[in-house]
């Protein structure tokens, strides 16, 4: 299973009208975090299995996909959403996401049951 | 739970920690580098490093650390992911615990390193990466048409503040001081650039949002007077702080927590230091190197001292 590379026009269809918990980081490629945990991000969705969706939107892609991300709230790189049937239930910001990026998303998904 | 001897245990993973490593673990001492909580140091959150030799087209910050470590695992050093909670710099050999876990080793490379200084005041940590911001590269985009507080006065916060004109609507930076104290280009660059006003005498007391950052209360150091500003964040660029609150009983070092060396050496015999904690004038990732490689010669002296075994000298000094 691959990550997915969201524009924010996939949005409705992959993230709001899905059964299946989905989590979006919102990231851009001059982001050194970013960067220092792509690695980590990848292995996502192998370590995730069918337990969640893994999508990812470029805020730097666009105009339109960065304004769409500052709608949803985000005002940093990277930040992971994981959303349960379209609704947000947590989010990680910045450096938290360089500790126990796993486990913290596990924990989150204990929401969506 | 007690692991096996190591010749020499490195304290922290950036460029001189890691150049530590590769010179410890070539010149045959069995080495093993405590990261922290990221492999790379502060070049791990720079995005571009421009001026280090032998990348004349630049190289990612996180492309560097990791060449940086990939170089120190070919000659055997070993990582583990951690910080540690406790050291003992007496004992022999040193003793340096990781929670439950505790590591002996014959000598000691301290390259902890330095964090961005805090203001030290409510909300900041709450609300760190919800609007408070250290990291603008990673963040500037995304305040678009936002109003932004930056909190300093040096060269970097002026930069900052420049950077993130690109995007946002207003900048006001605080300096607790009547003047700037960065370099004239940049100081001439921001008071001409219409989006960004200075408030001076003047510091952050209080961090204010729920989920967000929403406002700040200053202080008027001159008239006392405090008075709330909205903004949607604040950047931090008052400076750096050495890492070294964990070693405060057992090296000696100033009020700033500087560690006190002679060259890279300790007050503590087999503790060596490299990096930006010794360092208040350079702090570039090619002298933290050169202090890296310093200790770990030194280090492999040492070893070689205690243990009599001549031809460790022999590969430390190959170049």
């Amino acid at each position: 299973m691959a990550i997915l590379d969201l524009q924010y026009t996939d949005w409705d269809r992959e993230v709001e009208s899905t059964d299946k918990p989905v989590v979006v980081e919102f990231w851009h490629q001059s982001c050194p975090i970013c960067k220092k945990i792509e690695s980590t991000v990848m292995e996502l969705p192998t370590k995730l299995g069918d337990r969640a969706k893994l999508a990812r939107l470029n805020v730097m892609d666009s105009k339109e996909n960065r304004r769409f991300a500052i709608g949803k709230g985000v005002i940093g790189t990277p930040t992971f959403k994981v959303y349960c049937k379209g609704v947000e239930v947590g989010e990680i910001v910045g450096l938290e996401a360089t500790m126990n990026l796993l486990g913290t998303i596990e924990n989150l998904l204990k929401s969506c049951v | 739970m007690r692991t096996a001897l190591y010749d020499v245990v490195v304290l922290g993973a950036g460029p001189a920690g890691l150049t530590a490593a590769l010179y410890a673990a070539r010149g045959k001492l069995k080495t093993l580098v405590l990261t922290g909580s990221m492999v790379g140091g502060q070049i791990a959150l720079t995005y571009e490093v421009d001026n280090y030799p032998g990348f004349p087209d630049g190289v990612t910050g996180s492309d560097l650390s990791d060449k940086f470590k990939a170089h120190a695992e070919r000659f055997g050093t070993e990582f583990l992911k951690g910080e540690a909670t406790k050291v003992d710099f007496d004992s022999n050999p040193h003793k340096i615990w990781v929670g439950d876990k505790l590591l002996e080793t014959r000598s000691v490379v301290v390259a902890t390193g330095m964090t961005n200084r805090k203001l030290g005041v409510s909300g900041e940590d709450r609300l760190m990466g919800r609007g408070v911001i250290i990291c603008a590269t990673c963040d500037a985009i995304l305040y678009e048409d936002r109003k932004v507080v930056v909190v300093g006065g040096g060269d970097s916060a002026l930069q900052e503040a420049l950077d993130l004109a690109k995007f946002a609507s207003e900048i006001t930076i605080i300096h607790r001081r009547s003047e700037l104290r960065a370099c004239k280009c940049l100081t001439d660059r921001a008071t001409q650039d219409p989006k960004i006003r200075f408030l001076y005498d003047t510091t952050v007391v209080e961090i204010i949002g729920e989920k967000r950052v929403e406002r700040v209360k200053l202080r008027d150091l001159k008239t006392g007077e405090v008075k709330l500003l909205e903004t949607d964040g604040v950047l931090l660029a008052i400076g750096w702080d050495p890492n070294t609150s964990i070693f405060r009983d057992q090296l000696e070092m100033d009020e700033a927590g500087y560690i006190k060396s002679e060259g890279v050496k300790s007050s503590k015999p087999g503790v060596f230091l490299a990096g930006d904690l010794i360092d208040r004038q350079y702090r570039q990732v090619v002298t933290s190197c050169g202090s890296g490689c310093a200790a770990a010669l030194e280090a492999i002296s040492w070893v070689d001292a205690q243990s009599n075994h001549s031809d460790v000298l022999k590969w430390g000094a190959q170049s």
